[in-house]
């Protein structure tokens, strides 16, 4: 007995081979997903903890955009109206359980200094100016209504040497040596923070904010009464100027009188601001013929360094740049005016209204178009005078004094990393791009309005937000929740502990734990569509939601592959050798002595195999200190061990049913051969449900997260993971299915040779065979789909895309199954159903 | 301290002390000198005014009207003209200052427009 | 149909030895006889009957099957000559143990016909076997003469003008073996030539002809019943 097998050593071998390769890489494959999940544990701790936890806002905080998609745009907190008091803040700061407690007030949007840009000018020369101001959003550029000019024919014509355009032209040019006009005005968000918290928040160096006693005496009072700032440093300033430099014949005696008799009262600036048409008309017929028509044109575009809340002022230099004032560098201004008022007047901007239609898609109504530059402005616009002045342009009250004094800058572009990690809704540096072109980015215009919320431009101490924005000027509170290190269920819990006690204190409360960004199209009305970033609050509940959900699926389909392909495979093995030991007992073997047969021959064959693997994983752990391969093996061995002694002890004989009704004879060989196509017809049960189901969970569920920066981040790392069990899901099906049909066919070689006696054509005999396949493999199938779909509408949306790419995912898999069928059936017909025939008797 | 450093150091000294932010009180030797400082004019009537001051060297001297308007500078040495005009019949309080590039902001000097209607 | 084998030689090659089967074979039958061929185990029986039903091919010498030579025919040709014209019964009966009895007997014709009529048709001939009643039987459930029987329904699905017969009493008591023999004689009766090849020496007075192969292949004509062409 002792050389006896019933195996034959071909079988033994491949089964030990796959065997040993199911039981590795099943082992590997979890070991990998259990070490994915501890990474992804970690990433959320690492990415989307990161540095706040809880928002807080206001009652009643929540847009349409929240509230419909779970979204806020980029810098949301750079705009709103406050609700929340210093004392509401402090409270929170103080909780033990808060680390934190960063506030957040929009203190509006202001214009940059009023000042101008000079250039040098021999005091005697006749020349002639233009200047031509323009804006871009990055698309489209709007020109400037007014051009401004001056005529200046020297010093010696004095005092009537200068014609401006305007008084307003007038005032900014100083004359003499000095061409001085105007620097377009442009808008910036500043927003109060608290420079100790923000600073632990962002790692920002704010303390600049809270030095005292700043001189600058471009402010009133030397800055007395102003406000440090510190100024977003990488701005871009979305202007551009076109200077027209002209030279200019001087007049004659005679044509000056005939000017001035022109003039109203033979006084040009009288007349240019109480008779403005007769004026310009003087200077076009009388004046505007001294140009010589020798103009230069000088396109300047301000300096990219240029930082909003600049103080000084700005010149030509020899190049035709425009530089900054730089004393210290010896780049100097020679001249020029500025307003100490200019931070006198704010504008609070109403968020942007977006629409959402009924495909959740969004779009952005144009509200009304901007008076100077002809651009569109998509939001409404509040004028805010922060403080009266008396005639002579002093505050009518000293501590009302709102003005900025820089003192630093912070930059985005240089924390972008940080940051973007964990937005925190004045620091986005995302900048929208249109969709047709993700070259155009687009930017605010020159213009208050647009649709783009921008990131503050200048950071002021939260101590000077209750005297410009009134009793409860906090927009937000950014918390971080103190003692938490890992961000698991207990610090979850906590969490939400803390969001549920501000939530019954009226607040809007949010847990953002893994906020992260997400692309959007948005349709803009006169841009187009365009591609903004927007904020999920919460992507880590999402991301980790998404994970798990991802996982258990993928760990449920790959173990129930794994367990039919094995449990086939055993079943099979087993099934075989069962008519040999029927024989084996009738010729007189006692069943123990077959069983002791039997557990001899499958000691080596799932014995062999564990033994290899357990070696192979504790060389691997010893080599790489990496157990959880080995300790998963083990668990797998003896999951295979319990499953062969239940299908050792398992009933495997073909229960043969006689139907009442008779069916089709596709139907009734296959409730004959039903045994041996069922794990087939599980593999494709299973194989469906993952093409049909799994794509689309992960585009609608998981893309969601992967929208997300963090997401895209932890589903990128683990991507390649899933790769490799996808494939392994799809190899260990298909290879069930081939042998399966190979096992079927070789079964009915009988059959095939029957067929061929009686004379059917090899055609017909093989689209007998098929039209089982087609109808078993058809409704395994089919059930797949059918219950990827309706799994599908309980867990996500289904979609006209994923209804119809499921049905195509489903067809494909019955096509490839087809023509499995026929290859298999081919080779086991040309080595069966005719050779088999070539036998004498 | 290296002689480069002390020059660096007062050069960056010199810098805050004038442009930007620092907390260095104006230098009290530096004085302003406004002429005239009161005078009648009509509207739309030139004026020139005259400021000046004690310290040489480059410095920058401000005017501004007291009407509202924006302030004027001019960078130059010891004394620098502006010529105005009013729009509107009134008592302006202008004033004029020197920031010397040496020696620091001087005091502001106030003068009083008398302007009549034309 | 009648049945020519002139000068037929079938050797098979095996890894060890070359088996020459078949020696010289050469006889003819008349369309409607009934020839019976014995021999021991080995002699060639089954390798007869496979070359005159066009399932392989002899090595030399000719088959002539109603006056085509086997030679001369297509793959597809012979294909269709045994299915339209040719019945095969086998001792183990060769029985879809899937498909009930019904079935079983419809099998030759389902590709070709309605399953209706080919369904009515199954029903006459199990009539005429006398198994009308288990038609809904699966195979399992017959003994070996009803699964004989069934088989020969079979054979008859295409109205053959000859059938086959291998041992197709081979596993069958006595009773069900004369039972069997009766339905075949009845069925020659009508016409249909058979050949049928058997250990049972008793079974020999049903045919019209009987030869003999010897062990090394070569046939003995042992004699003439009924008016026979050697």
């Amino acid at each position: 007995m002792k050389k006896l097998r019933l195996y034959n050593k071909k079988t033994v071998f491949t089964v030990i081979t796959v065997l040993i390769l199911t039981i590795s890489t099943v082992s590997y494959t979890l070991s990998l997903l259990t070490e994915a999940n501890q990474q992804v544990s970690q990433s959320i701790t690492n990415f989307s903890r990161g540095t706040y936890d809880i928002l807080i806002r206001p009652p009643q905080a929540h847009t349409e955009l929240e509230k419909q998609l779970n979204i806020v745009e980029n810098n949301y907190l750079g705009i709103g109206d406050g609700g929340m008091t210093m004392e509401d803040w402090e409270k929170v700061k103080k909780h033990p359980q808060v680390e934190i407690a960063a506030p957040v007030a929009s203190i509006g949007l202001f214009t940059a200094r009023e000042r101008t840009f000079m250039l040098e000018k021999d005091p005697l020369d006749a020349k002639y100016y233009e200047v031509e101001y323009a804006t871009s959003d990055g698309v489209n550029t709007y020109l400037n209504n007014d051009s401004s000019f001056v005529y200046d024919f020297g010093v010696s014509l004095a005092p009537f040497n200068v014609y401006p355009s305007s008084l307003e032209v007038d005032e900014s040019y100083v004359g003499d040596y000095v061409a001085s006009f105007t620097f377009p005005v442009s808008y910036h968000q500043v927003v109060a923070v608290d420079p100790r918290e923000e600073g632990k928040l962002t790692g920002y160096d704010l303390t600049p904010l809270l030095e005292e006693n700043l001189l600058d005496t471009y402010e009133y009072e030397d800055g007395k009464y102003s406000i440090p700032i510190m100024s977003l440093a990488d701005v871009s300033v979305p202007v551009s100027i076109k200077l027209t430099i002209d030279d200019l014949a001087e007049p004659t005696e005679e044509e000056l009188d005939t000017w001035m008799d022109a003039f109203i009262e033979g006084n040009p600036m009288l007349t240019l601001i109480e008779h403005r048409d007769v004026y310009h008309q003087v200077v076009e017929k009388h004046i505007s013929g001294k140009r010589l028509q020798r103009e230069k044109v000088v396109e300047l575009t301000p300096d990219m360094n240029h930082s909003p809340f600049k103080q000084a002022l700005l010149f030509l230099d020899e190049n035709d740049q425009l530089k900054l004032e730089d004393r210290e560098n010896d780049e100097i201004a020679l001249g020029g005016a500025f307003q100490m008022n200019s931070q006198r007047i704010g504008y609070r901007l109403s968020p942007v209204v977006y629409q959402i239609d009924d495909e959740q898609k969004l779009s952005v109504n144009q509200i009304g178009v901007d008076e100077v530059y002809n651009a569109p402005i998509y939001r409404k616009i509040e004028e805010v005078e922060f403080y009266q002045i008396d005639d002579s342009g002093r505050p009518l009250n000293n501590e009302d004094y709102v003005g900025f004094i820089e003192n630093g800058t912070f930059s985005i572009k240089e924390n972008t990393e940080t940051l973007a990690s964990t937005p925190l809704g004045i620091y986005g540096s995302e900048q929208p791009y249109m969709a047709s072109d993700s070259k155009a980015l687009l930017h605010p215009s020159a213009v208050p309005g647009s649709f783009i919320t921008t990131p503050a431009h200048g950071l002021v101490s939260i101590e000077h937000a209750e005297r410009i924005k009134g009793e409860a000027p906090i927009d937000a509170i950014r918390v971080k929740v103190a003692g938490i290190t890992v961000y698991n269920d207990e610090a979850e819990s906590l969490i939400k502990q803390l969001a549920e006690e501000w939530r019954d204190e009226g607040f809007t409360v949010d847990i953002v734990a893994g906020a992260s960004l997400q692309e959007l199209p948005v349709e803009v009305e006169g841009l187009g569509k365009v591609m903004q970033s927007f904020t999920t609050l919460g992507a880590a509940d999402t991301v980790v939601s998404s994970w798990n959900a991802m996982q258990l699926a993928l760990t449920i389909l790959y173990v129930l592959v794994v367990l039919t392909f094995v449990i086939y495979t055993f079943f099979n093995l087993l099934s075989d050798r069962l008519k040999d030991e029927q024989l084996l007992e009738r010729l007189g073997w006692s069943k123990k002595t077959i069983d002791r047969l039997r557990y001899r021959e499958w000691s080596l064959i799932l014995g062999l195999p564990i033994f290899i693997v357990l070696m192979g994983f504790i060389l691997f752990g010893r080599w790489s200190n990496e157990w959880l391969p080995f300790f998963i093996s083990i668990v797998i061995s003896v999951v295979y061990l319990l499953l062969f002694f239940l299908i050792d002890r398992m009933d495997k004989k073909v229960l043969h049913v006689v139907t009442k009704q008779r069916n089709s004879i596709t139907l009734q060989n296959i409730r004959f051969y039903r045994n041996n196509i069922l794990a087939s017809v599980v593999q494709l049960f299973l194989t469906t449900f993952l093409t049909c189901f799994l794509p689309f969970f992960l585009l609608q569920n998981v893309s969601q997260a992967t929208k997300t920066r963090l997401g895209s981040f932890i589903h990128g790392e683990i991507e390649g993971l899933f790769v490799v069990i996808i494939i392994l899901l799809y190899v260990l099906s298909l290879v069930t299915v081939y042998q399966t049909l190979s096992r079927v066919w070789t079964l009915r070689i009988p059959e095939i040779k029957l067929f061929s006696i009686l004379g059917w054509e090899k055609k017909t005999i093989r689209a007998y065979f098929l039209k089982e396949v087609f109808v078993w493999a058809g409704l395994a199938i089919l059930t797949g789909w059918i219950v990827s779909v309706v799994v599908m509408s309980l867990v996500i949306e289904i979609t006209v895309l994923s209804f119809a790419v499921g049905i195509l995912g489903a067809l494909l898999i019955l096509f490839i199954t087809w023509l499995g069928s026929i290859y298999t059936l081919k080779r086991v017909q040309s080595k069966g159903g005719d050779k088999l025939a070539n036998r004498a008797s | 301290m290296k002689k480069v450093s002390k020059v660096l150091v007062g050069i960056l000294l010199f810098g805050s002390l004038f442009f930007g932010i620092s907390q260095i009180e104006a230098n009290a030797a530096v004085e302003t000198n406004m002429t005239p400082t009161q005078f009648t004019k009509k509207t739309y009537e030139y004026q020139t005014i005259t400021i000046g001051t004690n310290v040489g060297g480059r410095a920058e001297f401000r005017f501004n009207k007291g009407d509202g308007s924006a302030t004027k500078t001019k960078l130059g040495s010891y004394s620098v003209s502006f010529r105005e005009y009013w729009t509107k019949s009134d008592i302006y309080n202008y004033w004029g200052r020197v920031i010397s590039e040496n020696y620091g902001p001087g005091p502001t000097r106030y003068g009083k427009a008398t302007i009549r209607i034309q | 149909m009648q049945i020519e084998l002139h000068n037929v030689n079938k050797t098979y090659q095996t890894e060890v030895e070359s088996i020459h089967v078949l020696k010289n074979i050469d006889f003819t039958v008349e369309s409607g006889q009934w020839l019976m061929i014995t021999g021991p185990s080995g002699s060639g029986k089954t390798t007869l009957l496979r070359c005159i039903s066009a399932l392989e091919q002899v090595d030399s010498g000719e088959i002539i099957l109603g006056g085509s030579n086997l030679a001369a025919l297509s793959d597809a040709e012979r294909r269709k000559l045994r299915k339209d014209h040719i019945g095969y019964i086998f001792q183990d009966f060769q029985l879809f143990d899937q498909f009930d009895v019904l079935t079983n007997v419809m099998i030759p014709q389902l590709p070709d016909y309605p399953e209706e009529k080919v369904e009515k048709r199954a029903r006459e001939l199990l009539t005429l076997v006398g198994l009308n009643d288990r038609e809904r039987h699966m195979p399992r459930q017959l003994s070996g003469g009803e699964k004989q029987r069934t088989a020969i329904a079979r054979a008859l699905m295409n109205n053959p003008k000859l059938i086959l017969c291998d041992e197709p009493t081979g596993n069958l008591d006595a009773g069900n073996r004369d039972h069997i023999m009766t339905i075949l004689k009845e069925i020659n009766q009508k016409g249909v030539t058979i050949v049928l090849v058997t250990h049972d020496t008793e079974l020999i007075e049903y045919g019209d002809l009987h030869f003999r192969l010897s062990h090394d292949g070569e046939l003995v004509r042992n004699g003439i019943k009924k008016g026979i062409v050697p």
